[in-house]
Formats: structure tokens, sequence, C-alpha cells
């Protein structure tokens, strides 16, 4: 691992605070989330877009091709625009047709290859693909802003800016595959490919791809039923729409079977905050884009609604702590050495934890210069951290658990509430489920996801041990605690791979869960709809393709 | 059917524990199978014999140079036997009674990084890393159900007169029939569900069609 701190370097935030659930639950994007950083790429590269085919007729049925030119290789996305009748329209996986299907395709595609993918593709799961297919999704209408979008625009009118912004979106996705799923390319195959290589590139370029689609179609309908009266969306409030997307459990335990990967997220945003807390000095343009991002910040927050009730609340209280911010962030507080690490100092104490962790987005995003490098360093070969080392001593790997795991040893696993809940995978969606474990059948299909219990249950056997036995000898006798081992060995060079939670207590909001991922991704507007899938907004004010050069859209994010 | 590596290597994380693995066994298994279809290996038949096999269960023992399992009747499983020599990180000269499928013990001789020969009755694999190169007598031999005899040794001085294996990232074609029966296994994994959790198991309530 490099070391990116100089040696008057404010230390990372220790795991035990970072990987709680309740703040992986209150996480917010920054500008190393990973669609803002394909974005710069896109930008810094030179990315060329195109539209070959766009083939739909007038009730959206029909296809369509985007390609994406950069570093001399070309990708396609492929749409395919369907009728949908209205009783069959869910964001849940249960569904079986979509308002839209789309796959990323390496290359351009024949005429052979648009018929091969058309007889797939609309089927989604229930189709086959092939290597040269990178990702597949599908998309819903947000019914409430479709219909409004294309009446106003067939009748010659602007849409009303606040329907269009109480929504955010014409289109939401309800999943997004990649990486080998139903025969699609690996990410080996893809990762040096189109510079791929930053963590779900393909897939952020896909959901780009399918906002502009949306944004097109919508606007080629109203002049297929407008004629000449028909008018094009402005182009400022064309960027205010973004694409939703629905998601479930089954993003859930990606976090928790990913943690050399997580780890690298945590540990670029983290060392991204240190780099900044570290600073001397307050410079004059990064105080007024730190500005300008917290005002953005607070009108953007006006437009976060949720019908959950946790989540309400929560929101209100950040709109107090950003408050509290601008308040506390003067003249006088900046002309301070280290005002950065002041203002983070202050939000620690002062502030939720949706503001302590917004405060850690706001410190980052006018520090490009100096933090956008860590955003290469987020994805990793996990195949190397997967090898256990059998020479060490069952007395070492105790001493790991008692340095990396003290959150498990707290736990107390014969209380019933702390083993509550049970995951498994569901026989009639394939799909993670959460199911309650004194209440229903499957228990014994559960999946590994309880690493607190089984790391408890790992020390009690080892201190069976004698301290001087290898590890080897210790597994190649009880392979039960293989799982456990190989964790604990991640964990000592990957020191945030580890949720430090019980995922299996009554009290679990797993939602927390898929917040935490999708800030990563870059998402906004986190909507839960239940503990258990949640709507959020992807790409909302992000330049389109032809506005990339243009200058002052770095901090699109903030609504500027 | 042609598949991807990343549905080899999770539909036989499945299927290992749908037949009875530990989870940290699966996980091997699962590394074993994508990493022999990488080289054009079939993984397919020899997974599904040490599926029913259930070889896992026996508890090899160690005597010096010579693993062998407990009982007389018991086979030694190539997934928790190899994963014991690369959890050493060592291929020292060693003698394996026994083992079931032990195409399967290449990856783990692979990843314990030393040059060494590897052979069974009709087989040699030589390891000299990155690379690994295969001499077999033919199909039978390399997918022979059982080894009675397999042993790890020190590049011998001979001539190797085998062929590079290469590796391949692409889809894999595999056998439709054994794809099937370890979609038998893996689907061993997965709950039923029940009019509970087809409410709650993966939340619901909330309008979805706005």
């Amino acid at each position: 691992m490099r070391s990116p701190l100089p040696h008057n370097a404010v230390p990372l935030r220790p795991p035990d605070v970072v990987m709680r659930l309740d703040r992986l639950g209150s996480a917010h994007q920054t500008r190393l989330s990973f669609l803002r950083a394909m974005l710069r790429r896109m930008r810094v590269e030179g990315w060329r877009v195109a539209r070959p085919v766009f083939e739909i007729d007038e009730r959206g049925v029909g296809t369509a091709v985007y390609s994406v030119e950069a570093n001399g290789k070309i990708v396609s996305l492929v749409a395919f625009g369907h009728e949908l009748p209205s009783e069959k329209r869910t964001d849940r996986v249960i569904a079986e047709e979509w308002d839209a299907t789309f796959v990323l395709f390496e290359g351009l595609p024949t005429a052979q290859d648009i018929a091969r993918l058309q007889a797939n593709v609309p089927k989604q799961e229930a189709g086959r693909y092939l290597a040269t297919e990178l990702v597949l999704a599908r998309a819903n209408r947000s019914v409430r802003l479709f219909d409004h979008v294309l009446e106003a625009l067939a009748g010659g009118r602007q849409p009303d800016p606040p329907q269009v912004e109480a929504v955010g979106y014409l289109m939401r996705t309800t999943a997004v595959y990649g990486n080998g799923k139903f025969g699609i390319a690996d990410r080996d195959r893809i990762k040096d490919f189109l510079a791929f290589a930053g963590p779900f590139r393909a897939e952020m370029l896909t959901v780009y791809l399918v906002r502009l689609f949306t944004l097109d179609l919508i606007e080629h309908l109203a002049r297929l039923r407008g004629g000449s009266k028909a008018v094009v969306l402005e182009r400022s409030l064309r960027r205010r729409f973004g694409i939703g997307n629905a998601t479930g459990l089954g993003m859930a335990p990606f976090l928790v079977r990913h943690p050399a990967l997580i780890d690298r997220w945590v540990t670029a945003r983290e060392t991204a905050l240190a780099r900044v807390r570290a600073l001397r000095q307050a410079d004059q343009r990064a105080v007024a884009i730190f500005r300008a991002a917290l005002q953005g910040s607070r009108r953007g927050l006006r437009a976060w609604t949720t019908s959950d009730d946790v989540q309400a609340g929560r929101i209100a209280a950040l709109g107090d702590d950003l408050g509290n911010i601008e308040r506390f962030a003067t003249e006088r507080v900046f002309a301070v050495s280290r005002a950065w690490d002041l203002i983070f100092r202050f939000a620690e104490e002062n502030l939720s934890l949706e503001g302590q962790e917004y405060t850690v987005t706001l410190l980052i995003e006018p520090h490009g210069d100096l933090v956008d490098d860590l955003a290469d360093s987020m994805a990793i070969e996990e195949a190397t951290s997967f090898r256990i080392d059998g020479t060490m001593s069952c007395g070492d790997l105790a001493r790991s658990i008692t340095r990396d795991y003290g959150w498990a040893s707290a736990l107390d696993f014969s209380e019933k509430r702390s083993i509550a809940r049970f995951w498994y995978v569901s026989e009639e969606k394939l799909e993670p489920r959460l199911g309650e474990r004194f209440e229903e059948a499957g228990v014994e299909q559960e999946l590994p996801l309880a690493i607190g219990r089984e790391v408890v249950a790992l020390s009690a056997a080892l201190e069976r041990e004698e301290e001087g036995a290898s590890v080897a000898a210790f597994l190649l006798a009880h392979p039960e605690h293989r799982h456990a081992v190989r964790r604990i060995q991640i964990a000592a060079r990957h020191p945030y791979s580890e949720i430090r939670d019980n995922l299996i207590e009554a009290r679990l909001r797993p939602i927390d869960l898929l917040r935490c991922k999708l800030a990563f991704f870059g998402a906004t507007r986190f909507d839960p709809r239940s503990d258990r899938w949640l709507r959020i907004t992807l790409f909302q004010g992000a330049p389109f393709p032809d506005e990339l050069g243009a200058e002052g859209t770095e901090h699109w994010i903030y609504g500027e | 059917m042609i598949v991807s590596l990343n549905e080899i290597e999770t539909t036989i994380l499945k299927a290992a524990r749908g037949a009875g693995m530990e989870w940290g066994l699966a996980e091997e298994a699962a590394h074993a199978a994508a990493f022999l279809a990488r080289l054009c290996l079939p993984f397919e038949e020899p997974c599904l014999r040490l599926f029913s096999s259930r070889a896992w269960n026996a508890n090899p023992i160690v005597e010096g140079a010579c693993i062998r399992p407990d009982r007389l009747e018991a086979r030694l499983c190539p997934i928790r036997t190899g994963a014991y020599l690369s959890d050493l990180g060592r291929a020292d000269p060693m003698t394996l009674m026994h083992v079931v499928s032990p195409l399967l013990l290449l990856p783990f001789i692979a990843w314990a990084q030393q040059n060494s020969d590897l052979a069974w009755k009709g087989v040699k694999l030589r390891f000299e890393p990155p690379n690994v190169a295969l001499a077999s007598m033919g199909p039978c031999a390399l997918l022979a159900s059982e080894a009675e005899k397999a042993s790890l040794s020190p590049i011998a001085g001979d001539v190797f007169e085998g062929r590079l294996l290469v590796v391949h990232d692409g889809g894999v074609r595999v056998d439709d029939a054994s794809w099937a029966k370890l979609h038998g296994y893996e689907a061993l994994t997965y709950v039923p569900a029940s009019a509970k959790s087809r409410v709650s198991g993966a939340g619901a309530g909330a309008i979805d069609n706005d």
C-alpha cells in the first residue's frame, strides 16, 4: 500500500468510528464517487459520444444506439424501448417487463448483433449473453413526471420546474448487472478496457447513457406528438433530469463479500479527508468553492423528500447542521491555521451523523488537486488477498482478533435479539433476503454474513490450540473456521474491510448497507421506501457529453 | 452453453455449499474451478464427483511426507487437502493417498508458487510459476475419479514433454448436462418462499409504480 500522507499528517479516522453501520448509513457522495470520477475521466480524455441509431415510434417502441469512443476503443449502449401496460410496471426485482431495456456492448453492434440482442436483452435475467456484452440494465418511466413533461413539450411549453425538481428523473433503473452475470463479460476482461479500471465504471457509463437516452426519447416523443408546435427542453432545465434507481437487498451482501475492495473505497475517502485536514492554510479559491457547495447543498436539501419518517428526521437535522456549518465557517475561522481541520472538529462535536459525513463531502470538494489521484486507488485485485497465510501461528491469529475485532467480542450472541435475523437467497427470485430466525424456515441455508458471530466462535476454538501451532494445521482440522480466518487476515492488511456491527441483530436497518454503497457510486436523494429498499437519484445536474468540456461544470452535483 | 468465469465461481461456491462443504472450503472450491476453467481444463465432472463423494468429511492425517484419510474406506478431499498445501505456501515433496478428483489439486499447487511436479497415474503437471504444463495419457487419466497416489515432488531433471496451459479470459463452454447438475446442488442453498417471506423478505408496502 502506498503511503500518501506527509509526516505532519492528520491520522485517518479509526475504523471503529468509520465502519459502524449507522455512520455508513449516513454516507454521502464525494468528488471521489464513481460517477464523478468517471465524468472527470471522460472530460480529461475527451471521450466522444455519438448516436448512430435512433428508431423509436410514437409509443416509445424501437431501438437506439449510443456509441462512446475512448482512447481509440468503442463501446455502445443499445437501448430497446417497449410498450408496458401500467399494471406490469414495478420497481421490484419480481418484474418481468420494463419500459426500456439496455446493454452496454463492446464495439459498434452490427444489424446481426442488434437482432441477437433484441431477442435477449428485453428478457433481462431470462436471456443469455456473450463476453461482448459488458453491462445489462432496465428502466421504468416515472409515471409522475414522464407524462407531464411529454405533454408540456408537445404543447410547446417547458415543464413545471418544481415538478421536475421534486422527482428528478424521467426513468429509474431497477437493476444494473455487470461482472459476468448471465454470461456477460467478466470484470477481469474489461478492467483494462476503455479506462474501466475504476470500480463500477462500466456500470456508471451505462447509467449515464441511459439518462441521455431518456431525454432524447422524451423530446422525440414530444415531436411526434406535437409536430411543429413541440419544443425541446431548455438546456439548464434539461440538466435537472438525472436518472432514478430503485435498489433492494440484492446489493447488501456485496459489502460483506468484498472486504478488501470496500477497504480501498473507504481508505481513499478517509485519506482525502486527512489530506485536507492537514492543510495549514485555506486558500481563497477553495473557500469560495466550499461556500458555493454549502449553499447549493442547502438549496438542494429542500428538494430531498422522503416518506420514511427516520430519514425525514435526519434530513431536517442535516438542514440545521448545514446552517450551523455556515455560521461557524466565518472569515475569522478561515484565517486560522488548519481551518479545515477546525471545521471538521466542529462538525464532529456538534452535528448529527448525517451532518458529520456531509461535512466530509464539503471539505473534500474544493481540493481536487490534492485528492483526485485517490480515485485511481479505489480498485483492487481481490484475488491477491484471497490466499490464507497458514504459516501464521494460532497465537498471532488470536492477537489479530483482539486488535481488529474488539467490536465482535463486545457482542453477546447468547441473546436472542443478537441473532434474530438471518440472510438467505430466495428460491423464487434467486435474490438475497432477510428472514426472522425464530419465525421462518430456511436457517440451514443461512449466508455467511454474521462475521462477528463467526469470529467469536473462532476465538473460543483458538483458546484450545497451542499458541505456536500453525494456522494451516488448525484449518486442516477445523475447516469450519476457514471463512473467518480469511477475513481476519484480510482485515490485518485492510483496516476498513469489515463493517463493525452485527448484521443479524433485531434492530438492523438493511438500507444502511445499501446507502453506503450507493454513496460511493455518487447517489443523491436517498429515499427509503421500507427498511429494505430505497430510491435514489444519479447524475442529477450532471453535464451532458457536449457540455463536459465547459468551464465550471466540476461541481455540478451542488446545482451550480 | 457458454458461461462467464464469474458464473462458474458463484455457481461452484453455492453448489459446494449445497453439497455440504463449509463456506471457507466452498470458496476455495469456487476459486479452484474458475482457475481450471481459465486454463481451459474441465471442472464440471471433477466437482460433481467430489460433491457426491462428500470426501471433505474425512479428516486428513499428516504423517511426515504423507497425507492420508483417517479411515481405510475414506477418501481425501482435494479442496481440503489442497487448501492445506497452499496455506503452507510450499510444495514440499508429499504423497497424497486416495484423493478424489485429483485434477482439483492443480490450482492449489499453482497457488503455492513453487517449482514442482504433481503426478498421478497417467498424468504429470509441471509448475514453474507462472507457467503450468500438462502431460497426460488422455482425458480419462486427467479426469480420474480417484488417484490412489498423487505425488508432489521437486522438478525432475528430465525434459518435460507436455503442453503449456494457456490462460483464456472470454466465455467458457461448459457441458450442459453437468452444468444442470451443478445447478441442482446450487438449488439446495435456496430457501422456498413463504407467505410471510413474500411480504417482508425484501421489504414491501410502498407504492412503486409512480
